[in-house]
């Protein structure tokens, strides 16, 4: 028995001493003169060539004016396309390169990205890429880099950034990233696609209090570490002021109307989409002029429009104007977040 | 060989001495030092100036320490009980594993399911720009870690079982004496 005694004292002396160790290592980086995690957000500036030419010019023009200097393309086997010289600043050198990878693609069809490179063939990054949209769909494509300089991997990070409104009841997802692990010693980027939106995120302004159109962010991180013994999640709010003065809003059954002498400064300053739902037209403007939002003619139940047509599955949108109009299928998603956030705007108008 | 003797036999005999100081040290731990220990958070937090960004956490930390403290309560008796016997008797077994059997509920009672949420309210920051951080809420899961906890405290179980039988015959000896 007094064997059996000393070795269970041992036992328990290892067990407590190895998870003070344990507990205790996880939290000292392997090299103590270096921050233990080092967040960047960037992504490579690589772009499909499918996409339009507004797009690439877009991503073309911000890429060298963050970096500050020249740069060509390059195909993904490494070839420099011919033509492709953008100078920061210089529109002209942005069209002729976006025209002249257009032709190069045409001509050599294996290739479906392109990369900006600086002289000394570094890759040139962007904090934000420009992807295809719609008319009411604004996509864009980042990734969130971190270098993992504790002794333990990083698991299952996950990164999520949500619209809300001024009184935090409604939350949209708008940028998501998949849950990944960030192995010890290493750096992972994060993918993270972001989809806005405009009309919900402008209904989601009129759902809260009404009295702001600032926007309100979310931001939710959440991974584990010690092996998935410990985590932590962390969701932090932040809000965009507007400058804006509280808009003039009308809210009926068959009518909502949203308009401001001064446009919102975090909406794009050349808003301008009018769109059909079913019999109802809704028409979203933001310029120099100001910012108005105008649902429905007064004639048709907006809600009961809106759940029939979700209700037969039909989650198109006709956005323009005839003949020019264009057909937006949104996901059922996006349908049903805005028939939501149009019946919160009736609760809060009281319609 | 001494005569064996029962669970009840075994009460009557301990020492006081090792109990009230037991006790005593109990007391400080879980007490006075908690105590102690909010008084100085609560002057540094007043003399940063940081009162209204730091209140929430504050808080928390408060209402943490006041459970561990509430709770810690029967933790003091059990260590006065635990201690008032010496190796090799039943109730010094009988005491450890109550006291280690309340240990996991008091983890329990202090950290509820294993998380600790933390708010902060950050509308301070940033002030004068367009932007501004409203709020942070920052949740902590230790689950696992509590769980290897209560592991360890179920091995010092079988350890004082160990401790106890390694014992009893000299215990028995002394008090056959």
């Amino acid at each position: 028995m007094k064997a059996f005694s000393v070795i269970m004292h041992a036992v328990y002396a290892l067990a407590i001493a190895g998870l003070i160790l344990f507990v205790a290592l996880g939290f000292i980086p392997q090299d103590t003169g270096e921050m233990p995690l080092d967040v960047k957000l960037e992504a490579e500036s690589t772009y499909e060539v499918s996409e339009p030419n507004g797009v690439l010019e877009y991503n073309f023009s911000d890429a060298v004016d963050t970096y500050g200097g020249p740069a060509d393309a390059y195909t993904d086997t490494g070839v420099k396309i011919p033509g492709t010289t953008v100078n920061p600043g210089d529109d002209a050198s942005v069209t002729a390169a976006v025209t002249a990878v257009k032709a190069y693609a045409v001509s050599n069809p294996e290739v479906t990205s392109v990369t900006l490179k600086d002289n000394g063939g570094n890759v040139l990054t962007q904090t934000m890429i420009m992807k295809e949209g719609d008319e009411i769909t604004t996509n864009m494509y980042t990734e969130i880099s971190i270098t993992n300089r504790l002794r333990y991997d990083l698991i299952d990070i996950a990164i999520g950034v949500d619209q809300l409104n001024d009184t935090g009841t409604v939350s949209y997802r708008v940028a998501e990233s998949a849950p990944s692990t960030i192995k010890t010693g290493e750096t992972f980027s994060l993918p993270v696609d972001i989809s806005i939106n405009s009309l919900n995120s402008a209904l989601i302004m009129l759902t809260g209090s009404g009295d702001t159109l600032s926007i309100y962010m979310g931001f939710d991180v959440s991974g584990k570490y010690l092996y998935g013994l410990a985590g932590a999640s962390i969701y932090a709010t932040a809000v965009f002021e507007s400058t804006t003065a509280a808009p003039d809003v009308d809210i009926s059954a068959t009518r909502i109307s949203v308009t401001s002498t001064e446009p919102i400064d975090q909406l794009p300053s050349d808003l301008d989409i009018t769109a059909t739902i079913g019999a109802i037209t809704v028409t979203i403007v933001n310029d120099s002029t100001g910012f108005s939002l105008v649902m429905g003619d007064g004639t048709v139940n907006i809600v009961d429009e809106l759940q029939a047509q979700y209700d037969e599955g039909d989650y198109t949108i006709e956005v323009g104007v005839p003949p020019d109009s264009e057909v937006i299928t949104l996901t059922q998603e996006q349908y049903a977040q805005m028939l939501d956030l149009v019946k919160q705007v009736m609760e809060t108008g009281g319609a | 060989m001494p005569e064996e003797t029962t669970l009840k036999q075994d009460m009557r005999h301990g020492s006081w001495v090792r109990g009230i100081l037991a006790g005593v040290l109990s007391f400080v731990s879980i007490v006075v030092v908690p105590l102690a220990l909010m008084w100085f958070l609560e002057g540094m937090i007043a003399s940063m100036g940081a009162g209204d960004e730091m209140a929430e956490i504050f808080n928390t930390l408060n209402e943490t320490i006041w459970r561990f403290m509430i709770y810690g309560i029967p933790v003091i008796v059990l260590a006065f009980l635990t201690s008032f016997y010496v190796k090799g008797n039943k109730a010094k077994v009988l005491f450890t594993v109550i006291a280690l059997l309340y240990s996991i509920a008091w983890l329990f009672l202090i950290f509820p399911g294993g998380e600790l949420p933390v708010s902060l309210d950050t509308s301070g920051f940033f002030s004068g720009s367009g932007f501004s951080l409203d709020s942070v809420t920052l949740t902590l899961n230790f689950l696992g870690i509590m769980l290897l906890l209560v592991a360890i405290m179920l091995l010092r179980m079988v350890l004082s079982y160990a401790v106890y039988k390694s014992n009893r015959e000299k215990y028995l000896k002394k008090l056959s004496e």
